[in-house]
């Protein structure tokens, strides 16, 4: 199984944000690197949930606009777009069919399942190749801080979704 | 030679490299030369029918291309056609 190892800070952030969001779909990206396989994640980059209405309790959007916003300050930080995070409102933390169908390989996927606005498990998981599924990576939560980097979350301006 | 841009997930198809020079004088040109060059990309860009998925984005020298005006949007020699994509699931 792939490890996949976030930084403390932004793993609690990534529950904190999907317990914001209830009973809504909460969203955003992964800031990190890979380096010879291994992934780390330094920072979360928030995100509105770009579905309207009704459908934000099941769906969520990141616009390519938003991608492309991030990407630049990703880049700006030193670190690249390594992946995605979501909820999943009272259901389980694993991929569906709908995560399937919109999945990019190479990124990773953490999902949390927030029952009756409680976080609950936080997995992740990485398309296959075929596109046939996902394989579960094994998170390691990372101790200490790097010195070298700045705050565990940023924003877009003027949509404060989670904690900050 | 315009480039094609390509987000982190898509290097892989192709060698690695983030920027693919293209040949071609509009982007239904271009894109057929990226996957003339890198065949391995089509899959994870078009679906089963030959369009493009949903999530895949294009930007042509900053400005988003709709898919109905990507296909003969002329590009420039120094163009860059970002492929940017949407994030979306449930």
């Amino acid at each position: 199984m792939n490890k996949i190892a976030i930084r403390g800070e932004a793993l609690d952030q990534i529950r904190a944000a999907a317990e914001l969001s209830y009973p809504d779909e909460g969203a955003g990206l992964l800031f990190g690197e890979t380096k010879e396989g291994d992934r780390v994640v330094a920072e979360i980059h928030c995100l509105g949930n770009r579905r309207e209405g009704e459908a934000r309790r099941r769906r969520y959007l990141i616009e390519a606009g938003d991608m492309l916003s991030a990407e630049k300050l990703a880049e700006s930080k030193g670190l690249e777009v390594v992946g995605v995070f979501h909820s999943h409102p009272d259901h389980p933390a694993r991929p569906s069919d709908t995560d399937r169908e919109w999945a990019l390989p190479w990124y990773s996927y953490v999902i949390t399942s927030v029952d009756g606005g409680e976080a609950r498990q936080t997995s992740s998981w990485h398309l296959r190749e075929d596109r046939s599924g996902f394989e579960e990576e094994c998170i390691e939560r990372g101790v200490g801080a790097d010195p070298g980097l700045g705050p565990a979350v940023s924003s877009n301006p003027g949509e404060e979704r989670g904690a900050d | 030679m315009p480039v094609v841009v390509l987000p982190a997930p898509l290097r892989p198809y192709a060698s690695g490299n983030k920027d693919v020079a293209v040949r071609g004088e509009t982007v239904r040109e271009s894109l057929a030369d990226l996957l003339r060059q890198y065949p391995g990309l089509e899959g994870q860009l078009f679906n089963e029918d030959g369009v493009l998925r949903p999530f895949v984005h294009l930007f042509l020298d900053g400005e988003e291309i709709t898919q109905s005006e990507e296909a003969d949007a002329n590009l420039r020699m120094d163009s860059r056609l970002l492929v940017v994509p949407s994030i979306a699931g449930g």
